[in-house]
């Protein structure tokens, strides 16, 4: 990678001149390595045009949670990774493009209304993987009644923080699903098939909860979960002015988790078992992190949480790298005696997630994630699943892809059964 | 040193200088273009006292593609100073600034306009006279909204009339490119007598609407006229008409039109240009622009072992034919350097859809050219973003 953006360009003239430096490539590997598969090329030729409602129509029809991805879209992993251009000076800055427009133009409805066919589609999350898939059924002609127990926009409109995505990107993704033959039910929690009777599919696309931390005093007071504290970070009332905060965890939520700690007046380390080139994380939230001022310590594990009616410190013990595991990076193994202790008035264990072990009628792998195939069944007939509780992907694009991919599957199902 | 070369018997300290535009229209600015290292400037054309001069402004209007502006568009008129003025200004000139070439540009609209602006310009010291044959936006002429050098009989009949009128000094005649027959008009004005030939002018042109408020640019209150055209769009057809004028006249040559820098300089030195004129460059950069002119100019003639200036003029002439029927028939083939290729696959679109669908394009994002489709006309060349990845060969 060659350049990280820490900020959008905003500017038209920038716009302009990294829209003319794109080849428009055949076959282009940009659209290939979008999971959504917008046709890149093609948008940013009306770029240069000054086409931007044609712009937008084949970014947003692509992909619904156009305005959030603009945002959070990890650029460098996908599209701008094989940029043809970058072959001779610099990736075309897609993502920024893209971004542009949607901003640009603010909410428009790109989806052509259509008659509905008289059957009713059960979606079980309203995150970018239920909503895009909703939007995608409606234009199938499909009725759709979306449940979540905590709202509209899962994850981008609870869990990332602000300073990386602004609320109004979310707002402007959520604003399609206003429309005739889609009914959300906000609030409402859903667990089971039993509570889905009359429904002529289901598609569960409900969101994941964390794994806890299996040391003692992982119960203390003083230990949030990342999900807690991400969604309470969104409150201007949060305060963690003057506590000493640790993070474990080396992926992309315990960056999320140092970065609001940090906003809210925490001193804040992240500890993480290997080292930063092995963190399933992504380079430009590293970045984005350590100039917040967070602190890093790598090649540490934590044995205990000490405190007595609530946190006080952890117990660590120093790792080392020893050779891959099945994950294709070295296993981290405990230095026997190392052992030392962190002082710390909050600890956030942000070491994974899993799929709730809801809807005991679908079978699962066993990492506790929702079994799928290819298009996106499960083992249950007119059972379906899309995002991150099939264990695949992780960012929004893939959930919105993985949506798309069970509307798909859905109104072939319907197709079929009619 | 080196760079010192001679036109019409005048000597020039190099062979850059200024043509006739606003910013050769007023005295502190030229004395900043002379001492910033320009060989001369032509003034902005002027007239016999009471001559009309109402210039609509905004007068300007670029043409862009993304970030590059391609050309500059004017519908600016003559001097509103008059000859008295420029006279002065002159005089004043050619004491502070007596190594400098001063041209001295004049429109008249009878004999007696042109030959008395001659005298009177000669008289105040000018080293040059540039005749304006060729405002595109005037209406002085033969008749209104033509141009003097669009009629090969006025303009042997006006270039006679300024060429009785001069003393000693000699006499350029600026004709425009805008004739179905460049060749006939040059043959007039070497007829007429002139010692040589300002080639060539703007075009005339339309710079563009806006779609939305439907105004063509530039917009005058809500109309607008058809613009000289400038700047890099018009280099071409420069190009063009200074080697037919070099080629059937023999004419020297004063080129303009659309160079921007040395390299631009030193291709209109090859099709017969001995001085060039810049006006746009100098609108978009500035004087400052006269340093590069100068060391590249430097290193060109370096590299290619030419002792003068003079000796770039007229060198690309030979390589020109002047019918299609003498260009070589060989057969020629694309090349595509698979090492240098980053597989965008541009050749591939436009050899399938705006070629001979000669060039395959495989899943490992490698283009093929197919022989006995390929008839060699170079469209992958000219649109292949990498240097030198795609070259025609000849096949004897």
């Amino acid at each position: 990678m060659k350049t990280i953006v820490l900020e959008n360009q905003k500017s038209p003239i920038f716009i302009y001149r990294e829209a003319d430096r794109c080849l428009l490539c055949y076959d282009p590997p940009c659209t290939r390595n979008c999971p959504a598969h917008i046709d890149i090329p093609g948008f940013i030729y009306h770029i240069r045009s000054g086409n931007f409602e044609a712009a937008y129509r084949k970014i947003k029809s692509a992909n619904p949670f156009a305005d959030t991805c603009g945002y959070v879209c990890p650029d460098e992993n996908l599209c701008q990774k094989e940029c043809i251009r970058g072959l001779i000076d610099e990736p075309i800055r897609i993502r920024e493009l893209h971004s542009y427009v949607t901003e640009t133009l603010g909410y428009r409805d790109v989806i052509e209304p259509v008659r509905l066919k008289g059957k009713k589609v059960a979606i079980v999350g309203a995150g970018p993987a239920g909503i895009t898939a909703a939007l995608k059924l409606i234009e199938s002609g499909y009725e759709v009644h979306i449940f979540d127990r905590n709202g509209i926009g899962g994850i981008p409109s609870a869990e990332i923080p602000l300073g990386r995505l602004p609320s109004e990107a979310v707002q402007r993704d959520i604003m399609a699903l206003k429309r005739p033959g889609i009914k959300v039910y906000d609030g409402k929690e859903i667990k089971s098939l039993t509570e889905l009777e009359g429904y002529d599919a289901v598609l569960l696309a409900f969101g994941l909860v964390e794994r806890d931390l299996k040391i003692p005093g992982a119960d203390l007071p003083g230990v949030i979960g990342p999900k807690e504290l991400l969604r309470s970070a969104r409150e201007e009332k949060t305060d963690f002015s003057g506590k000493r905060a640790v993070v474990i965890g080396g992926g992309n939520v315990a960056l999320d988790s140092a970065y609001v700690l940090k906003e809210k007046g925490a001193h804040v380390l992240i500890a993480y078992r290997r080292e930063l080139k092995y963190a399933p994380s992504w380079t430009k939230e590293r970045v984005l992190t350590f100039l917040k001022g967070v602190e890093f310590l790598y090649l540490v594990s934590p044995t205990e949480i000490l405190g007595r009616d609530r946190v006080e410190g952890v117990r660590f013990v120093r790792m080392r790298l020893e050779k891959a595991d099945e994950s294709g990076r070295p296993r981290a193994v405990p230095i026997e005696g190392s052992q030392f202790v962190i002082e710390a008035d909050v600890v956030v264990p942000a070491i994974g997630e899993t799929a709730p072990p809801y809807f005991p009628e679908v079978r699962r792998d066993e990492r506790g994630f929702i079994l799928v195939d290819e298009k996106g069944r499960t083992s249950k007939e007119g059972v379906f699943a899309a995002g991150d509780l099939t264990g695949e992907g992780g960012t929004v694009v893939e959930a919105v892809t993985q949506g798309k991919r069970a509307a798909h599957a859905i109104a072939e199902y319907l197709g079929r059964s009619s | 040193m080196k760079l010192e070369t001679e036109f019409l018997g005048v000597k020039f300290e190099n062979p850059f200088i200024l043509g006739a535009a606003p910013s050769t229209d007023e005295l502190d600015i030229l004395r900043r273009g002379f001492e910033a290292g320009w060989a001369g400037a032509v003034l902005k054309t002027t007239s016999v006292p009471g001559t009309r001069v109402d210039i609509a402004y905004p007068m300007l209007a670029s043409m862009r593609e993304a970030d590059s502006k391609l050309s500059l568009g004017n519908i600016d008129l003559i001097s509103v100073y008059h000859v008295d003025e420029v006279a002065r200004r002159i005089e004043i000139l050619r004491k502070e600034f007596p190594e400098k070439v001063l041209i001295a540009s004049i429109m008249g609209a009878s004999r007696k306009e042109w030959q008395s602006l001659v005298k009177i310009l000669e008289e105040a010291g000018a080293d040059m006279i540039e005749c304006s044959f060729s405002c595109p936006q005037g209406n002085i002429g033969e008749e209104p909204g033509r141009m003097l050098a669009q009629s090969a009989q006025a303009t042997e009949l006006v270039t006679s009339w300024v060429v009785s009128a001069r003393k000693k000094i000699p006499v350029l005649i600026k004709i425009t490119p805008q004739v179905t027959d460049i060749v006939e008009i040059a043959m007039a004005v070497k007829r007429g007598g002139a010692d040589g030939i300002t080639a060539s002018n703007t075009i005339p042109a339309l710079m563009g609407i806006d779609i939305w408020s439907l105004v063509p640019n530039p917009p005058v209150d809500g109309k607008s006229a058809y613009s000289g055209l400038s700047g890099p769009a018009i280099k071409p057809i420069t190009l063009r008409v200074i080697a037919e004028i070099a080629r059937y006249t023999g004419m020297p040559i004063a080129g303009t039109g659309g160079a921007m820098n040395w390299r631009d300089a030193v291709e209109f030195m090859l099709v017969g240009a001995h001085i060039v004129q810049f006006v746009t460059a100098v609108m978009f950069h500035g004087f400052r622009i006269i340093d590069d002119l100068k060391s590249g100019l430097l290193y060109y003639m370096d590299r290619m072992g030419f002792e003068s200036p003079k000796d770039i003029v007229g060198k690309s002439l030979e390589h020109i034919v002047w019918s299609y029927d003498e260009l070589p028939l060989k057969k020629v083939k694309s090349r595509i350097d698979l090492e240098k290729c980053i597989g965008c696959g541009d050749c591939y679109i436009s050899c399938r859809d705006g070629g001979h669908m000669a060039i395959e394009f495989g899943d490992d994002r490698k283009p093929r050219v197919i022989d006995e489709k390929c008839v060699g006309c170079a469209l992958c060349k000219e649109v292949c973003p990498v240097p030198g990845c795609i070259r025609m060969e000849t096949i004897d």
